[in-house]
């Protein structure tokens, strides 16, 4: 193979011109990327970005897909060695053919050269399925800049792999929502139905960190609002109306 | 006799420029290799003048470089080699090296989309970075082919109206590749290399009618 003698790179990230990240935690897997693409060629290439369900990891994901051609993988219960393969290929747009040992050989090569981050979302089933060690063995192999995506418990579940845990660079984790994270999806979701400070700031406490409930949310209050035909909203107007809560289960933070 | 190497190829449909890479990267996997316009044309089945054509790019953009030249026949007869193989997708580049940048909007709208849950078209071209105009288009012509589902429909237009919210179809959300619309507004899956969807002739007939045919 006629690769270049410099030392694995990744692509450098392009900071996204001046403008502000649209939700708090796109501005962290913007660091994460942003770390992993400027790292030296002996640092570890793996970040693990963790968070509670809810908290708006995939659309941020989505960002980092869109806005860096990251490759994008959610995986699910159902993932084995064999099949977490033939994903991989579907993603990374190569035909799936061949014996496991060959489909290894073909991923970790086709990521090395295409030098554009991986990110996996929903890593959590890996780590139950006590398959660490075979994206360990990807990430040797490739040398790629690879984000783990996962729950809030799973950094703590990867430490038990040390070997592992020598080849992450950092752990970051999600943000609870804001309320200027609320105050931007308000605007883009209801351009024309102003929604108030304080109402938001209200969905934010209810919301218990959640992005997902804050969406939820303004969509039950844009459409009661239609119903009444309002023309905005405030914490007075809606008073108080039902409203998805942050259920009892989640532990105290 | 020995195994053969898997040869990796794109899946779903290849340009021209995709199967000159890919020739190139086929012969890679037996060790280093220099090529003449010719020889890689043999190998790709692609006429002399693309091949000569895309040399010229990835050259200047520094995927190829000039390995040797040889006098033939009193002819000069120049030989490439791989100098960065960049993967499996042939690069985009132009005559100068520049990179191609038409038609990244559309993939970054299609990757947000497949990784989103649900959307609107406002929050894909805020997260693509496309206008709004270029996301509505897409979403409800991606719409009309059944590759988006619709989720809640919207009404109205401007103010006061609501954007519909949309989902990917489930069997195309796994597509790495993102459906193209063309010129001729005929959606174009490069995923399975089909046309997907056309205008048809009763739309045809109708836009003749109105007075519609663009001579």
């Amino acid at each position: 193979m006629t690769q270049s003698a410099t030392p694995y790179q990744a692509q450098q990230a392009t900071p996204s011109g001046g403008q502000i990240a649209p939700l708090a935690n796109i501005g962290v897997m913007e660091q994460a990327i942003y770390r992993l693409s400027g790292r030296g060629p002996n640092d570890p290439g793996m970040m693990v970005v963790s968070g509670p369900s809810g908290y708006g990891k995939s659309v941020a994901a989505a960002w980092a897909r869109a806005r860096h051609r990251a490759y994008y993988l959610q995986l699910d219960d159902f993932i084995t060695k064999k099949s977490l393969l033939v994903n991989l290929c579907k993603v990374l747009g190569l035909e799936p053919k061949g014996a496991t040992w060959e489909l290894i050989d073909i991923v970790a090569a086709q990521l090395h050269q295409a030098r554009r981050p991986l990110i996996i979302d929903e890593f959590d089933f890996i780590v139950d399925k006590a398959m660490v060690m075979s994206v360990f063995s990807l990430y040797e192999k490739s040398r790629a800049s690879i984000i783990l995506v996962g729950e809030e418990a799973m950094p703590a579940k990867l430490a038990k792999w040390e070997k592992f845990d020598g080849r992450v660079l950092d752990t970051l984790y999600a943000e609870a929502v804001g309320l200027d994270d609320a105050r931007v999806l308000a605007r883009h979701k209801f351009p024309d139905f102003p929604i108030a400070d304080d109402l938001l700031a209200h969905l934010v406490k209810i919301a218990n960190g959640s992005v997902r409930r804050v969406n939820n949310n303004l969509g039950i209050i844009h459409g009661t609002g239609m119903g009444e035909g309002w023309d905005g909203c405030d914490l007075n107007r809606w008073g108080d109306r039902q409203l998805q809560q942050a259920g009892v289960k989640r532990r105290v933070r | 006799m020995s195994r053969q190497p898997a040869v990796v190829e794109l899946a779903g449909g290849k340009s021209t420029r995709q199967r000159i890479w890919e020739a190139m990267r086929r012969a890679e996997a037996n060790g280093p290799q220099t090529y003449s316009t010719e020889t890689l044309s043999r190998l790709c089945k692609v006429e002399m003048e693309p091949v000569r054509e895309y040399l010229k790019a990835l050259t200047a953009a520094g995927f190829v470089v000039l390995a040797h030249e040889a006098r033939e026949g009193g002819r000069v007869k120049y030989y490439w080699a791989l100098n960065r193989n960049a993967g499996v997708e042939a690069p985009r580049v132009r005559r100068d090296g520049s990179e191609v940048t038409q038609g990244h909007g559309t993939e970054a709208m299609w990757a947000a989309m497949t990784a989103l849950d649900n959307f609107t078209h406002h929050f894909v071209a805020h997260i693509a970075d496309v206008k709004p105009g270029t996301a509505a288009t897409y979403c409800s012509l991606l719409g009309k082919a059944g590759y988006l589902d619709v989720i809640e429909p919207g009404k109205g237009t401007g103010k006061g109206g609501i954007a519909t919210v949309w989902a990917v179809a489930q069997a195309h959300r796994a597509k790495p590749r993102a459906p193209m619309i063309t010129r001729l507004k005929v959606i174009y899956d490069p995923n399975i290399h089909k046309l997907v969807r056309l205008e048809g002739a009763n739309e045809a007939a109708d836009q003749v009618e109105r007075g519609e045919v663009v001579e």
